[in-house]
């Protein structure tokens, strides 16, 4: 197990180093120069050819990029061209932001998505079961942004229970409507995932077993099916926070919400190289690694697959 | 294609399920009035009238008119045209690098393997959206960037999946025998492998298509798709977003229009799924696999 742990985490490197190549290629091939939007349509061009050099813009893009990872062994991410702030501290300090939407929006979506599935898998054909079906299929086919400017036209502006944006000094209020639009469709996968390997487990041997030797259903169900049966469920969760850590551009656009995603699509839009650079470097990372742990879970609590 | 054929076909589209039956009669609907949009638009859907501004839905404007007295339904109309093409051109285009990247992968294995998985690892590593949005910029603005974007940022998971499929079937006894009569990799691959794979690609992109059209309306929703002023539905949602006070009815139908399709499609492909793969691989496992490739795209 700690072998397979070890080279996980060293195979990490190699695919960081071709995320920045992928980008840093694609930032190069965007048309137009950073340097026109940093200091205006009026400079003279030798205000711009100092800007380029001081930049490094002027060297070669082997040079820029060997110049980049130099930087990046050091622990820098550079500094925004604009701000000239530097990119690590920016997102050190959106973090905690982008975090606690994940958060939110994964508890949101666990709960409601593994209620919805136990209740429509012991009801396999029923009522239940159908409602749980087209609701989890509507909600994976709603586009994200505009549910949530359905839940603001809802929530905020006809019933005024909720803030329509902002996040408000991190008041719980602020977070319901981002998390509820983020968490939706994590909920729907995980309703229906719970709900097909619920059907599974529920038809083994040892839950018959379990329900011969007396045990009340409300046993059965939660405590022999659903452990077995929220195992595949570890994935699709590890999967959904990574990406969510990644920074949720749309939802933070629509809701004003400071963190990575928003910080990310500013940068590509201002052809900010160092902040989208970093955000991407950042996000991958953070993908990766979500994904590694629930491996890791995964193997821990599935013997089976256990090396 | 023969009667026997199309009963078929029908049979497995729609099975015995009713959303099914409805979904494909909702998608059916959709492309007949894309295709012959200007007979079924009441209006022209760029011309602006201002003393038409912002009216409410009333029988001449079924879905209203927004602030430049545009009428909705004819742009809800001309945008399932761009809804459309790029689900269908984006979900060819990633299974074409898909497909070929994965059948590569599992028969050559070695180096080639290796080398085709890191960059699907890659690919998925990726934070998707920002990918897509990268490649928007590069590229001229256009229906074609956008289903280009779409498609370099969706195969990674096609990829994988095939690579796994064609790892099962080199084993299976039929190849080995074909092999073994003497058969060349080539016409093993064409006569045993891509048949046995197609039942499988055909699922994964009718669970597709939806996926990308979702991911079209969020970047033209971001502006960074087909540009204004042709009507899209997601840049619709995007324009109706300062109006969401006076006037809902700007960004609320083109949503309902880009949900109630995509709908369509997903329990199609569901039904698909199911029906194709009775007692196959294809279960609850592709539920994840599925999430995982959409990723943020969509969030």
């Amino acid at each position: 197990m700690s072998r397979y742990v070890v080279h996980k985490l060293l195979l990490i490197i190699p695919t960081l180093i071709g995320v920045t190549v992928i980008t840093f290629l694609l930032l190069k091939a965007i048309p137009g120069d950073p340097v026109y939007g940093m200091v205006g349509p009026r400079a003279s061009p030798e205000v711009i050819e100092a800007m380029r050099k001081d930049l490094g813009l002027d060297r070669g893009i082997v040079v820029q990029y060997c110049r980049y990872l130099r930087l990046l062994l050091k622990g820098d991410l550079g500094n925004s061209y604009y701000t000239g702030y530097p990119v690590g501290k920016s997102i050190i300090e959106k973090f905690p932001n982008t975090l606690k939407l994940a958060a939110a929006a994964m508890l949101f979506a666990v709960t409601l998505g593994i209620v919805m599935g136990i209740l429509a898998s012991l009801n396999e054909g029923g009522v239940i079961d159908r409602a749980v079906t087209v609701v989890s299929a509507s909600c994976i086919s709603t586009p994200v942004f505009w549910f949530g400017l359905i839940l603001i036209l809802v929530f905020a502006t006809y019933l005024k229970r909720l803030p329509p944006a902002g996040m408000g000094n991190g008041s719980i209020a602020y977070l319901i409507l981002p998390a509820v639009t983020l968490g939706t469709r994590s909920a729907a996968y995980i309703a229906r995932v719970t709900r097909s390997s619920m059907l599974e487990v529920l038809g083994e041997p040892y839950i018959r077993t379990a329900r011969a030797k007396g045990l009340g259903e409300a046993k059965v169900v939660l405590k022999h099916a659903l452990k077995c049966a929220l195992i595949p469920i570890i994935t699709l969760i590890g999967v959904d926070f990574g990406s969510y850590l990644n920074g949720a551009v749309l939802t933070e656009t629509i809701f004003g919400w400071d963190g990575l995603g928003r910080f990310a699509i500013n940068g590509i839009f201002k052809r900010d190289y160092p902040v989208v650079l970093g955000t991407v470097l950042f996000g991958s990372l953070m993908f990766i690694l979500a994904n590694l742990i629930v491996d890791f879970i995964y193997r821990w609590v599935n013997p089976r697959v256990r090396l | 294609m023969s009667g026997g054929r199309l009963k078929r076909l029908l049979e497995a589209l729609v099975g015995r399920s009713l959303l099914a039956g409805l979904g494909l009669s909702f998608i059916a609907v959709v492309v007949i009035v894309a295709l012959f949009a200007p007979l079924f638009a009441p209006y022209d859907p760029l011309e602006v009238d201002l003393t038409a501004s912002k009216l409410r839905p009333s029988p001449e404007h079924p879905f209203g008119t927004d602030d430049l007295g545009r009428d909705i339904f004819s742009r809800v109309i001309y945008g399932a045209r761009i809804s459309l093409s790029v689900g269908f051109l984006a979900t060819g285009l990633a299974l074409l690098i898909g497909f070929s990247f994965g059948l590569l992968s599992g028969y050559a294995g070695g180096a080639v393997d290796r080398a085709v998985m890191s960059l699907t690892d890659i690919t998925l590593a990726f934070p998707s959206l920002l990918l897509a949005i990268g490649v928007t910029i590069v590229l001229p603005p256009g229906i074609v960037t956008v289903f280009i974007a779409l498609g370099l940022v969706g195969w990674a998971s096609f990829a994988r999946i095939i690579r796994g499929l064609v790892l099962e079937l080199r084993e299976k006894e039929y190849v080995q025998a074909a092999r073994s009569a003497g058969s060349g990799g080539l016409g093993v691959v064409r006569r045993h492998l891509i048949p046995n794979c197609l039942p499988t690609v055909v699922v994964l992109a009718s669970l597709q298509v939806g996926s990308f059209m979702l991911a079209e309306a969020a970047l033209s929703f971001l502006g960074l798709g087909v540009q204004p002023p042709v009507p899209t539905w997601g840049g619709m949602v995007n324009e109706g977003r300062d109006f969401l006070l006076s006037a809902p009815w700007f960004s609320v139908f083109p949503g309902m229009a880009i949900a109630l399709t995509i709908l369509s499609f997903n329990v199609v492909g569901d039904t698909l799924r199911t029906n194709i793969s009775r007692g196959g691989s294809l279960g609850a496992v592709t539920d994840v696999r599925r999430r995982r490739e959409e990723k943020e795209v969509l969030a």
